[in-house]
């Protein structure tokens, strides 16, 4: 009896923290670069990329669908990998070439990196470029101090005669 | 009418405890949470050798732990605003005190476009530093990314 409200203001104390740990709200952004539509949609992109000059490994040739956004989140890109785990990442274009980036979702621990796509869209569903890997463990004899490995990409468009696959991750 | 009192003063205590608590958890998870409220970011980066330009430019980091309509997990998405009040969307991810930003900067007209990496560590409770690296969309066959890259610093606080 004599501890209850201590008891209790710790649960509300607790209320509070947890409150404070809720999500904000997504400001609305407002992005005024030229942008070619064709990009827009999901598109099923095959990476090669070679195991870099300290060992770290992007992966074996994989595809991975990707779906680019121009919504109330601006010019967002997200990249659906093997068991739904989703890599974010944005975007811009100008006529049919456009750059895209990432941030590589790691557990804690691993030698993490940063990915630039730099790309053209050939045709309505095609597209090609290179990828390049910026990994977080330094080398000294690149002019960033970074692990840089530079990859190839090509994607097809996921619409039309092609629809996005959920089990690939690819198009069907 | 003594127990009442009683009660009161050791509820009032109680509180008070509690507040304390609550602003020390606060302060220590604000410092280290690049998603906790917002960052003033100064950037500074030289001119490439070909003479693309970035020069020092400040932004306003909103980064996002969450997504609204929520995904399956967090997307870490971030908002840079520039100091003219362009909105550009970019990503973000933390371990520690260390984190690594990017996002695509607002091209100009006739001027070579980029990509910003900023890779920091945060220094003090409310105060972060490291590098930042700008790789333009000009063709370099003597760089290992195959763009032209320069190395720059930035510093950033907390608002």
């Amino acid at each position: 009896m004599k501890h209850r409200p201590l008891l209790f203001s710790l649960l509300v104390a607790a209320l509070l923290i947890a409150a404070g740990a809720t999500p904000e709200a997504s400001p609305r952004a407002h992005d005024e670069q030229d942008f070619d539509s064709a990009l827009l949609g999901t598109w099923a992109i095959d990476f090669k990329v070679p195991v870099s000059p300290k060992g770290n490994d992007f992966g074996q040739p994989h595809r991975h669908q990707f779906k680019f956004s121009d919504g109330d989140d601006g010019h967002t890109v997200v990249a659906k990998e093997v068991f739904d785990v989703r890599v974010p990442g944005a975007w811009r274009a100008k006529g049919s070439e456009f750059s895209a980036t990432f941030e590589f979702t790691c557990p804690a621990g691993v030698i993490c990196g940063t990915v630039i796509m730099r790309g053209m869209i050939e045709s309505d569903d095609r597209m090609s470029g290179r990828v390049i890997v910026f990994w977080d463990e330094r080398d000294d004899t690149t002019p960033t101090g970074l692990d840089t490995v530079t990859g190839t990409f090509t994607g097809e468009k996921c619409s039309g005669r092609i629809s996005p696959s959920h089990d690939t991750g690819g198009c069907d | 009418m003594k127990r009442v009192n009683k009660y009161l003063k050791e509820s009032v205590k109680a509180v008070a405890a509690a507040l304390i608590v609550i602003a020390l958890v606060s302060t220590v998870a604000d410092a280290k949470k690049l998603w906790k409220k917002q960052w003033a970011i100064t950037v500074t980066v030289p001119d490439s050798i070909t003479g693309a330009h970035f020069g020092t430019q400040s932004f306003t980091i909103r980064a996002r732990n969450f997504d609204e309509p929520p995904s399956p997990l967090p997307l870490r998405k971030l908002t840079a605003t520039t100091e003219g009040g362009a909105a550009i969307q970019g990503v973000w991810r933390q371990e520690g005190k260390n984190f690594s930003l990017t996002f695509e900067l607002p091209c100009q007209p006739d001027a070579v476009c980029g990509t910003v990496i900023v890779r920091g560590r945060f220094t003090g409770k409310k105060v972060m530093s490291g590098k930042a690296y700008v790789m333009w969309d000009t063709r370099d066959r003597d760089n290992r990314a195959g763009f032209e890259t320069v190395n720059g610093t930035f510093e950033g606080v907390q608002q």
